[in-house]
């Protein structure tokens, strides 16, 4: 009966990209790209912000560098800086917690994160 | 000369008006999946609706199912309805989600345990709702610092405690009150 009463209630994925940013290297062959994901529905409230890496003009799938777990939109926020073609920072507010982070990735692109 | 309140000021104790379940103690229910969050402020309430509107509808939608006084079951299939099409108003961006007002999730999930306590769900129901969507409509990506609950391993295990938090304190007469 729950399985049908959820069912009936959803339909589909129940999230939503609430807020998305990009920022291209230097040199224009990276792309970081940030996502605030939004989840709803009834007890299943949560806010994931994700970043990822993407070769630009190539087709190449994202690759997740870094997740985060949001206490709130107001800092689900994060502040991409290419440092140089190599070196992508990303800050933070302190609230939200790191779920997954990758300090190296794609060759040679060092990502920190703070 | 300055007058005294005639009691000092409690949290939810300016609900007795909302609250039907004059006796609250008894309905304590047994399961605590989070024992300190019992005495944790409850969440973020941003722009959402208070608490109390919660209780309100999930009172109302009990009220339908269990009229005692309706023989042909009108008003309890009327309250099953009422009731389904206001957890349909949970879904992201509907009248119930509170962060569409700017809440956080945690107070989102809160008010789901508010909303079901006062409708008369058991928790374990509540949860296993929660947790039946969160397996086909979430997609949640857990993590260390935000992982699946044990027993309900489709949503986090903070969502359950905060949906837990609100059961309870819909039922200890504790809800947070909007200063």
């Amino acid at each position: 009966m729950l399985t049908g009463l959820a069912l009936l209630l959803g339909g589909c994925k129940d999230s939503e990209i609430v807020k998305k940013e990009e920022i291209k290297s230097p040199d224009g062959h990276w792309t970081a790209r940030m996502e605030i994901e939004q989840f709803g529905g009834p007890g299943t409230a949560g806010l994931q912000t994700h970043v990822y890496l993407v070769r630009t003009n190539t087709g190449d799938e994202p690759v997740e560098i870094l997740l985060l777990d949001d206490r709130s939109l107001n800092t689900a926020e994060v502040q991409m800086q290419w440092q140089d073609n190599r070196h992508l920072d990303v800050g933070r507010f302190p609230e939200s917690d790191i779920g997954f982070q990758v300090a190296k990735c794609c060759g040679d692109i060092e990502i920190s994160v703070h | 000369m300055v007058s005294m309140p005639k009691k000092p000021f409690a949290w939810g104790d300016d609900l007795d008006d909302v609250q039907i379940n004059r006796n609250p103690a008894m309905d304590v229910p047994a399961t605590v999946t989070d024992a300190t969050g019992q005495v944790q402020p409850a969440p973020d309430l941003g722009a959402g609706p208070d608490p109390a509107y919660y209780a309100k509808l999930g009172e109302t939608a009990r009220q339908l199912m269990s009229n005692t006084d309706d023989a042909e079951g009108f008003s309890a299939a009327g309250g099953l309805l009422y009731d389904a099409a206001h957890l349909a108003q949970f879904k992201r961006g509907h009248t119930l989600d509170a962060q569409s007002y700017g809440a956080s999730p945690d107070y989102g999930n809160y008010v789901f345990g508010v909303y079901n306590a006062a409708r008369g769900a058991g928790l374990p129901n509540a949860l296993d709702l929660a947790n039946t969507y969160g397996k086909y409509f979430s997609k949640y990506k857990f993590t260390d610092d935000n992982p699946a609950d044990q027993t309900y391993s489709s949503i986090p295990a903070r969502n359950v405690q905060n949906i837990t938090r609100g059961y309870n304190d819909y039922h200890k007469g504790t809800l947070r009150r909007v200063p």
